[in-house]
């Protein structure tokens, strides 16, 4: 099969549920994906060029960006919605800081494993507060077939399996493979241990064929 | 044996049979973690020779990013399954810390044989 038979082949699991969106055109939404954020005071965007540094040090700024936003939540959280310094509320808000903390490294690590680096697609993060919920809401550009394997996934397992039992396949797996197949566990931890709602939005690129746009919504209940 | 670097360290004192791990670890997949995993892998051949127990001390141990939690998996089943060393591993991590109880959780239903201790 030659190259653009696959890239067709591939391009086919998406051709459904089709939308006008603008320029772009939504392919599929899965999960609960957030479409349209209530609008709120408080919140940050941090954009990525893929091709800015190499994957080496773009890798160590997820760890930056990520102490950053969980940093950002501290402090405007505390000042906005903590009442009182009680031995209790320190230890709630500095879980819900590493809470934070992870799910925008595992968000950023995702975005820049599957960043196409040839392309220009800036990826964006987006962080909300609200007094009630966290949101994050992570676009990237990826290739096609990077994109049905996690719609594959999405679809075949994540939306239909016991996803308790599904993170224990998943750390077993991943623990007897040697190479960096796409595990999940990222996905799968957010759900599983810190009890994050996670939705996807599949988007065509008007500029680029081979491209599709991942946009993924992350939501943390804090009541 | 020690590794040092920016944002962490994993520490093992073999006096105490104790492999510390303290900061943030968030390095890119397997490769990257080879070392920790190496590190821990000698640490255990050395206990089965020595104490008979290894404690993997996660106190100090404020991120660990899911190719870690992959690492941490990887080294659990090695000691349990693959390699039938007879050897007592107890995990300790902070009870006050939601994610080292789901951490710890999460690895003693991978493997009932681990010890763990939440403070």
């Amino acid at each position: 099969m030659s190259s653009e038979e696959q890239q067709s082949g591939v391009r086919n699991l998406f051709r459904f549920n089709l939308t006008n969106s603008g320029s772009t055109m939504i392919i599929k939404i899965l999960g609960n994906y957030i479409e349209d954020l209530p609008e709120t005071e408080e919140y940050l965007t941090m954009g990525f060029s893929p091709s800015s540094l190499p994957l080496k040090k773009r890798w160590k700024n997820n760890g930056i960006s990520a102490d950053f936003i969980a940093d950002y939540f501290q402090s405007f959280f505390v000042s906005k919605y903590a009442e009182s310094n009680q031995e209790e509320d320190e230890i709630l808000i500095e879980n819900l800081k590493s809470t934070v903390r992870y799910i925008a490294n595992e968000l950023l690590e995702n975005a820049m494993k599957f960043q196409d680096e040839k392309t220009s697609f800036i990826a964006k993060i987006f962080f909300s507060l609200y007094q009630d919920k966290l949101v994050f809401n992570i676009k990237n550009g990826c290739h096609l077939e990077q994109a049905a394997c996690l719609s594959t996934f999405i679809e075949q397992k994540l939306l239909v399996s016991d996803v308790r039992q599904l993170y224990m396949e998943a750390l077993r797996n991943s623990a007897k493979k040697s190479e960096n197949a796409p595990s999940q566990v990222g996905l799968l931890s957010m759900i599983c241990d810190y009890s994050a709602q996670l939705g996807w939005k599949f988007e065509s690129s008007d500029t680029d064929p081979s491209l599709m746009i991942i946009s993924t919504t992350v939501c943390l209940d804090i009541q | 044996m020690q590794i040092k670097a920016e944002k962490f360290s994993v520490n093992y004192d073999n006096t105490v049979a104790t492999v510390t791990f303290e900061g943030k670890i968030f390095l890119n997949g397997a490769q990257e973690y080879a070392p920790i995993l190496q590190l821990l892998k000698q640490a255990a051949t050395q206990e089965v020779q020595a104490q008979h127990q290894l404690v993997m001390d996660l106190r100090q141990l404020k991120l660990l990013n899911s190719s870690g939690i992959t690492m941490m998996t990887k080294f659990i089943m090695y000691v349990f399954e693959e390699e039938c060393l007879n050897l007592e591993v107890t995990l300790i991590g902070l009870t006050a810390v939601t994610w080292h109880q789901k951490l710890l959780e999460n690895l003693t239903m991978l493997q009932p044989n681990l010890v763990i201790r939440l403070e």
